[in-house]
């Protein structure tokens, strides 16, 4: 039978049973070629990003850990519909989560289309998305989810694959060699954008040879020539935002040149073939 | 809603054979018209007898209105030769018998009925034990099931809930139990739909 619970936060906070014996959400048919999650890569529309072995990592929430009994949890009560945080649909042995928020939750004037239509007015209908926020298929031990965001307040500390570097990282990548700064631009002024393509950059650039090292900047001051290269000094000049995001997809070595046209261009999502 | 009326009807089947045994003690019967006089006495009573039997069969009817609920068996991989299989595994990990368990209230209830000397301390007395049954929410024990042959029964879950299941089926071993379509009365008490 599939249920759907909810989770509570506040004083009563805990799951509770809304119903029973209803499908809430359908299966998508698009989970058969998930990625693996990262910052840098934007999904297609039919793409999902997954986490295998869920259950062993430490974001994994009791609920999936044990069997699913929908008679432990109590029916949720009138007074606590406004604390809701998420729902949980539990549809043979997968679970399909929604993060609530008050866009869910709707306050208005309505009526259904119907031969008798009646008005209903101080009645908060809760709205349920076409596609769930993250799937748990139990069998599988598969987490599957689209944006990060949405899940990080089901699932404590997941968001710590979303990597932003820190005040203190983003100091010392600004103070390497092959960077000056200019205009008055300092670690004070970088966006979590270039935050989070800083924590990539550095990964990335830890990796690299000396000989890399300095092909790489060949390779930047050639695509990047609205960026000044001091030759002498061989550093760039990073005056603002943008200057730091060409510089950094130019570690990530996101330019290229199309084999056939030889048309220079960016790719604004990468992830290996 | 529909909820709340079930558990009245429900506390009061279970908490109205002391208001027939207390008619049945003070010798009340039912006056009958001139031309059925010759009824027994026995015939009143037999009639109060069946009210809360007949209200016991409408709670029943009524039952299919809760909310659904289930504790059906769930596909679990297990290792079994060293080949993984499919099994179907049960939710319960213990489960008690709870038939007799109404006994001991069930002989308070009635010695309360023999003893009340007045109409007016029966219903304050039915009045008491009406509000705390209903508030018991785990009592909600009622003999007249069984005539219905319902069974009553304590179930832990496997995770370590401890809930009450009113079933025709007769439950003994924890593994064997498949409850697919239970109707929920309460967060504690369950009753089993299935035929």
């Amino acid at each position: 039978m599939n249920h759907l619970i909810v989770q509570i936060k506040g004083n009563n906070s805990g799951l509770y049973k809304v119903l029973s014996n209803k499908s809430i959400f359908d299966l998508p048919d698009d989970l058969d070629n998930p990625k693996i999650y990262n910052t840098d890569y934007k999904l297609e529309d039919d793409e999902w990003f997954h986490i295998p072995n869920f259950s062993s990592t430490a974001y994994c929430i009791e609920l999936l850990k044990k069997p699913f009994v929908s008679a432990d949890y109590d029916q949720i009560a009138l007074s606590e519909y406004k604390n809701m945080q998420f729902l949980c649909a539990y549809q043979s042995g997968i679970y399909l989560f929604q993060k609530l928020s008050p866009i869910h939750m709707i306050q208005r004037k309505w009526f259904t289309i119907s031969n008798a239509p009646v008005l209903e007015e101080n009645k908060t209908i809760i709205v349920i998305n076409d596609l769930p926020d993250a799937i748990y298929v139990k069998a599988e031990d598969i987490l599957y989810f689209k944006k990060l965001t949405s899940i990080s307040s089901i699932f404590k500390g997941v968001s710590e694959l979303y990597k932003e570097a820190t005040q203190q990282e983003t100091e010392t990548f600004l103070k390497s060699s092959f960077i000056k700064l200019e205009d008055g631009y300092n670690a004070d002024k970088v966006k979590t954008a270039n935050r989070k393509r800083i924590a990539l950059a550095m990964e990335t650039f830890k990796k690299f040879t000396p000989k890399e090292k300095k092909s790489v900047s060949d390779y930047i001051k050639d695509y990047c020539q609205n960026l000044t290269f001091d030759t002498k000094k061989s550093n760039f000049s990073i005056k603002n935002e943008d200057d730091l995001k060409h510089l950094l997809w130019g570690i990530e070595q996101r330019y290229y040149t199309t084999p056939i046209s030889k048309e220079k261009r960016v790719a604004n999502s990468v992830s290996p073939i | 809603m529909m909820n709340f009326i079930y558990r009245i009807l429900l506390t009061f089947n279970s908490t109205s054979l002391i208001i027939v045994v207390f008619l049945v003690k003070e010798q009340i019967l039912i006056k009958w018209h001139p031309k059925l006089s010759f009824l027994p006495d026995y015939v009143s009573y037999l009639i109060y007898f069946l009210v809360p039997v007949i209200l016991t069969l409408f709670s029943l009817i009524l039952a299919r209105f809760l909310s659904d609920d289930s504790l059906e068996k769930s596909e679990e991989k297990k290792l079994i030769d060293g080949k993984e299989k499919i099994l179907l595994v049960s939710k319960i990990s213990e489960v008690e018998q709870a038939n007799n368990a109404f006994l001991p209230s069930y002989l308070g209830y009635f010695f309360v009925a023999l003893s009340v000397p007045y109409c007016e301390t029966l219903i304050f007395v039915f009045a008491i034990l009406f509000v705390f049954t209903f508030f018991s929410q785990t009592l909600y024990f009622n003999p007249l099931f069984l005539l219905f042959r319902y069974q009553f029964y304590y179930l832990t879950t496997k995770t370590n809930t401890k809930i009450f299941v009113i079933t025709k089926k007769s439950l003994k071993n924890p593994e064997n139990i498949d409850l697919p379509k239970l109707k929920r009365i309460n967060d504690f008490t369950f009753i089993d739909k299935s035929k």
